[in-house]
């Protein structure tokens, strides 16, 4: 088991079913601790897989809540992402957060770029985390 | 090209020689001591706790909720896609993969979710 990997499920806010944490299901956003020598860093990932929930935000939105968490609980200090060279509206969102790229790697067809340092006015007009202590958001929560 | 069977494969860095190499989870299973271990040990911090400090987030357009079995077997659906595969540079995982790789980060903290 390697327990430094976390994925959480992106759900469309205006579509949540309380009684089914599967409806309103988008995507996913990842962030993985795995580089032994700097452990404020950390790669993240996310994927906006549902067509019609594509174009609206949201995997920016995921990214930032992620981001801020990663930053205020874990404090890190540097966000890094592998994207295929195929993706360009990922490439487009990581590039409007500020992320630089710093490496290709042709072999896997993907581009790296990082984020560093960390801009806290990028989550600003995000819900405040005080809307996090939401008791039970699904009914099996 | 490396063939990788899982969804993402990772960088991980020789403790010896500081290089850098890809590596899949199974590969990383492998190892003596998994490099992640390591680290969630010098964060004091298991996944599980993680997940346990991020239970919800509530945003304007989005929540998030920690990966759980009950999202398995949607998420499964997604990844056959040639596209998200493509976009997402992975290989489809079986379903019963696919609860592995959702219980590995998991296991700990939400058995009541199993």
């Amino acid at each position: 088991m390697c327990p430094s990997e976390c994925t959480f499920i992106v759900h469309d806010a205006a579509k949540v079913d309380r009684l089914d944490e599967t409806a309103a299901m988008v995507g996913d956003v990842n962030l993985f601790l795995n580089d032994v020598d700097d452990r404020t860093a950390a790669e993240i990932e996310v994927m906006i897989a549902e067509e019609t929930a594509r174009g609206k935000g949201m995997g920016r939105e995921a990214l930032l809540q992620l981001m801020r968490y990663g930053l205020e609980n874990l404090h890190l200090t540097k966000y890094v992402a592998k994207i295929a060279y195929a993706n360009a509206p990922s490439l487009k969102l990581f590039d409007s957060l500020g992320f630089k790229e710093v490496s290709r790697a042709d072999v896997f067809q993907e581009v790296t770029l990082e984020l560093h340092p960390i801009a806290e006015a990028l989550w600003e007009g995000l819900p405040g985390r005080e809307s996090t202590a939401y008791d039970g958001y699904f009914s099996s929560s | 090209m490396e063939k990788r069977k899982e969804k993402k494969s990772r960088i991980v860095v020789d403790s010896k020689t500081k290089k850098k190499n890809r590596v899949t989870l199974k590969h990383e299973n492998q190892r003596e001591h998994c490099p992640c271990t390591l680290i969630s040990l010098s964060l004091s911090l298991s996944c599980a706790q993680l997940t346990a400090a991020f239970e919800q987030q509530i945003g304007k357009t989005v929540v998030l909720t920690p990966y759980k079995a009950i999202h398995v077997a949607k998420y499964h659906e997604w990844m056959t896609s040639p596209f998200l595969q493509e976009m997402t540079a992975s290989e489809p995982l079986s379903i019963e993969e696919e609860y592995d790789m959702q219980t590995s980060w998991h296991v700990d903290a939400d058995s009541r979710h199993q």
